[in-house]
């Protein structure tokens, strides 16, 4: 088990019971820590005072959303401390007013940046905090700059900080260009990386203090050297009189402050900041809903197995073990019981701490079972799929129920194995075939369109899963669209690929109502490590066809290799049931690995939906509360001008555990992902029920990841 | 006006959504309150009172007063649990773990009445906890004893303090009754949680 150094104290929470209607995170307001003067965030969202960023970074692991307004610049930006050093931000940018003074088509002009920053040095005694960064590194450049700042605090109380700026950061007060010229460079498509631009050109001094009144409030003044050349100076959205801005912070949370300002001699600003850290949920923790206790056995061995035998005995105890489990959401599918061991087969819920799961049923089967079943088996599915099988015996729980370092200790006495089927197991009465299905509400959202970027439906669903046998289910959803604006896009794309993706907003337009899917899907697991699935129908709200795939997931082995191919064709923009004409063979070979330091990769190399060959890069932080930060990036044989504005596909996707936010136990979490642009190059097919997920859910890493749990 | 309706689009996205269907290979982000209707919270685990006897635990950091029921004995760990099935186990009057209670205590290395009565020069306690990550941290303090200074238990009870120094400097408090048994204590359990205080009559 890894030890983790001590986490920083926090404030005891108050907390308790939150209804979950109250879940706006902004709400779970704190008094402030003492003394520590934390980073701040600065209007474009980076770690920073006022317009200009700091040396500083933030608490590794922080998310943070940061909306920041003056004028007529809006900026609405998303950051992660990736590593303690190095950190990303995506921006979403709007400047107002764009053709109030000078004509242009556009009445507001919208850009997306991406930053990455690199910590050189933390604070010490004499050193000050260094960053050196890279602004808007793969847009369309025109918020291009690049930077190196420094930043000391003095008596807990006064931080001062000094940088100098190259690009944007390098347009007001420039001293010179000591590393040649900064050539203009042909965007294109933008989405490229300008290399030859870095820390070329004018570079020009910025500057600022903040100074720590309160817990409550904090007073910043700066020198800025932006001189907004495009907002300011073409456009004459605002007038830029003066390189200093003043602003005054307040905290009104750990997780949230507002920020008020005077910028550039000409007007005022706003700034709200969120910070989330995974490493400190609002409710500090789980509450309630203690676990399932051992019971331990009356006396010290030679138990009765005469029960064995007695068929109403067993049939009693295949009864209780079900019953026991039911609260604690497990399903029995089956169960295998001799008079020294008991293999007892559960469906798990999803997205619970895996460790924390195994652990319990443990428990209740120590409270139910018959004093000489000493074995016990747990062996987790899902979609019919035996995912592990965690053998551990019985005297250990009771022996270790109180110890300290209960859970290295007992993680030394469990065997984690690949698991197959079990002929000899006795399935649960009733469980197949069983069908379920659900009626609700269900939002959707369209980011980003320059005409409107913010859309929305609202619509009811209802959903219906038929479990057939174990491994074959029927499922579907069909969804009536209540009240929206989707359907008003009028963008009509002309795209040089097939219009694999581009063309969604008319499948808004024209798809309501619509069958979301409606799918046969096959689950099995061939081979010790190996699974597979089969879907046939329609899988996804643009293309239907046949789906199949192989994985190869040891279970105690941290890579995994998969391959799958399917056959689809494109449905019509009414998504009942016809087809277009276009069709494809879509597939993949991927390779997953988790690395252990909490970081995983997966790289798919394939065809994609438009016939363009390329490969898939993902990257994501993921921790053992369910939290998870990634990115990914498909470059395909699709030239940047074919596939586009964006040059590329690439995007960010973000899941938070709703125990995380409520303290209660619940499997559910939120779910982004976020893309700039969706275009039809390195457009993959959506499709439900992939394996890798599924599996690695219980597997010998993730358990070992989660196993602090394994006892609560 | 529209970028600010997005960050609240955000920020709704972030805090309610089940990403619609996990086909948002899309821009189009469905952020489906489908699934918030479907949140299931796991139900407390059932618990049975063993017998009548009760305590009355305060959490002075969370300011709550709350009687918990004996539910399992085990040797000499008794568990006691809260009407919303928070637990607190109980090993001689000395709290050696802790469930439901945020940030919780998950095993813990305590020490023993006749340790604390002996008065000896120091020992060492070791609390078990999982951060907010739900990683596991072990943490060492090193104590020593000295009789108790504050007011706050029954008088006629011997008043131990135990100061321990660690990755902080936490004092947990005993009242030792005249069958050397622990009557009434303040003891240290995360720093999410900070101290309980309770009595063991009659536990």
């Amino acid at each position: 088990m890894k030890r983790l150094p001590v986490s920083k104290p926090s404030r005891p929470r108050i907390l308790q019971n939150l209804p979950l209607a109250a879940l706006a995170l902004g709400c779970f307001a704190v008094p402030p820590a003492l003394a520590e003067m934390r980073p701040s965030l600065s209007f474009s969202g980076v770690t920073g005072l006022l317009d200009m960023p700091s040396g500083e970074g933030q608490e590794d692991g922080t998310l943070s959303i940061v909306s920041g307004h003056f004028g007529p610049i809006s900026r609405t930006t998303l950051s992660f401390q990736i590593t303690p050093r190095l950190s990303g931000s995506f921006r979403y940018i709007g400047v107002r007013k764009w053709n109030d003074v000078v004509a242009d088509k556009f009445e507001t002009y919208y850009d997306r940046a991406f930053d990455v920053r690199y910590q050189l040095a933390f604070e010490g005694k004499y050193m000050p905090a260094v960053t050196v960064a890279l602004m808007d590194v793969i847009g369309t450049g025109l918020q291009s700059g690049e930077y190196i700042a420094a930043t000391k605090t003095f008596g807990g109380r006064v931080k001062v900080t000094a940088g100098l700026g190259w690009g944007r950061l390098g347009s007001y007060g420039s001293i010179g260009a000591p590393f040649g010229v900064r050539e203009k460079i042909d965007f294109g498509m933008g989405g490229t990386v300008r290399l030859g631009q870095w820390f070329k050109g004018d570079v020009a001094p910025f500057a600022g203090l903040e100074w720590k009144l309160n817990d409550k409030f904090t007073l910043k003044a700066e020198y800025s050297s932006d001189i907004y050349a495009l907002e300011a100076g073409n456009k004459k959205t605002f007038d830029r009189k003066s390189p200093l801005n003043f602003g005054v912070e307040y905290t009104i949370g750990e997780r949230t402050r507002l920020t008020a300002a005077y910028m550039y001699g000409d007007t005022f600003g706003l700034s709200a900041q969120i910070l989330l850290n995974p490493k400190h949920s609002p409710i500090g923790g789980t509450l309630g809903n203690g676990p399932p206790l051992v019971k331990e056995r009356p006396g010290a061995a030679g138990w009765s197995q005469a029960w064995v035998t007695d068929s109403a005995a067993v049939q009693d105890t295949r009864a209780k073990v079900a019953e026991a489990l039911a609260p604690q959401g497990f399903k029995v599918e089956s169960m295998a019981l001799s008079a020294g061991s008991a293999e007892v087969r559960i469906r798990v819920p999803k997205g619970e701490n895996s460790a924390m799961m195994i652990g319990r049923a443990a428990r209740v089967l120590s409270r139910v079972l018959p004093a000489s079943v000493e074995h016990f088996h747990i062996v987790p599915v899902a979609n019919g799929l035996p995912l592990s099988r965690v053998s551990l015996n019985r005297s250990d729980l009771e022996q270790l129920d109180f110890a300290a370092g209960q859970d290295a200790l007992m993680r030394e006495r469990v065997t984690i194995e690949p698991a197959g089927y079990n002929r000899d197991a006795l399935q649960t009465p009733g469980m197949y075939p069983k069908l379920t299905w659900g009626f609700a509400p269900y939002f959707r959202s369209s980011l980003f369109d320059p005409d409107n970027p913010l859309r929305a439906d609202v619509g009811l669903r209802l959903s219906g899963r038929y479990e057939i046998r174990p491994g074959l289910v029927l499922s579907g959803s069909f969804s009536k669209r209540l009240i929206g604006n989707l359907n008003t896009s009028k963008r009509n794309e002309i795209s040089a690929l097939p219009q694999v993706r581009s063309d969604s907003n008319k499948y808004d337009k024209f798809g309501d109502p619509t069958l979301d899917s409606l799918t046969l899907a096959w689950y099995a697991k061939p081979g010790r490590d190996v699974y597979s699935r089969v879907t046939v129908g329609y899988l996804e709200r643009m293309f239907g066809g046949v789906s199949g795939e192989v994985l190869w997931k040891p279970v105690n082995s941290r890579l995994a290799i998969g391959a799958e191919i399917n056959y689809v064709r494109q449905r019509d923009f009414n998504q009942l049931i016809s087809f277009q004409d276009y069709d494809v063979v879509t597939g993949h070979i991927s390779g997953y690995y988790t690395f252990k330091n909490g970081f995983s990769a997966q790289l798919d190399v394939g065809r994609y939906l438009a016939g363009d060959v390329g490969a898939t890069l993902t990257i994501d932080r993921e921790f053992a509360n369910g939290w998870k930060v990634g990115a990914f990036a498909t470059l395909t044989n699709v030239p940047f001008e074919d596939f586009g504005e964006g040059s590329f596909d690439k995007g960010i996707r973000i899941e938070i555990p709703f125990s995380w936010m409520t303290g209660m136990s619940t499997e559910k979490s939120s779910r982004q992902v976020i893309r700039p642009l969706l275009r039809d190059g390195g457009a993959g097919l959506s499709v439900d029920g992939r394996l890798y997920e599924t599996v690695r859910a219980y597997d010998g890493i993730r358990l070992d990841d989660q196993w602090g749990k394994f006892w609560r | 006006m529209k970028p600010s309706i997005l960050t609240g689009l955000a920020l709704i996205g972030l805090a309610l959504s089940g990403c619609g269907n996990s086909k948002a290979a899309q821009v189009m982000n469905a952020i489906a309150l489908t699934r918030l209707a479907e949140v299931r919270v796991t139900p407390p685990t059932p618990m049975v009172a063993l017998n009548d006897s009760s305590i009355m635990v305060q959490m002075p950091s969370k300011g709550l007063k709350f009687p918990m029921f004996p539910v399992e004995q085990d040797g000499d760990v008794i568990v006691w649990s809260s009407q919303d099935s928070s637990q607190l186990a109980i090993r001689n009057g000395m709290v050696i773990a802790s469930r439901g209670f945020g940030m919780d205590l998950m095993s813990a290395q305590a020490t023993t009445v006749s340790e604390l009565l002996g008065g000896a020069a120091s020992h060492t306690r070791v609390y078990n906890t999982l951060d907010g990550t739900d990683s596991p941290v072990r943490e060492e303090f090193s104590c020593t004893v000295s009789p108790g200074t504050t007011e706050g238990g029954p008088s006629v009870a011997h008043h131990i303090q135990e100061d321990c120094i660690g990755p902080r400097k936490i004092r947990n408090e005993f009242w030792i009754d005249g069958n050397g048994r622990i009557a009434y204590s303040r003891q240290w359990l995360s720093i999410g949680a900070g101290y309980v205080i309770f009595g063991t009559n009659g536990g």
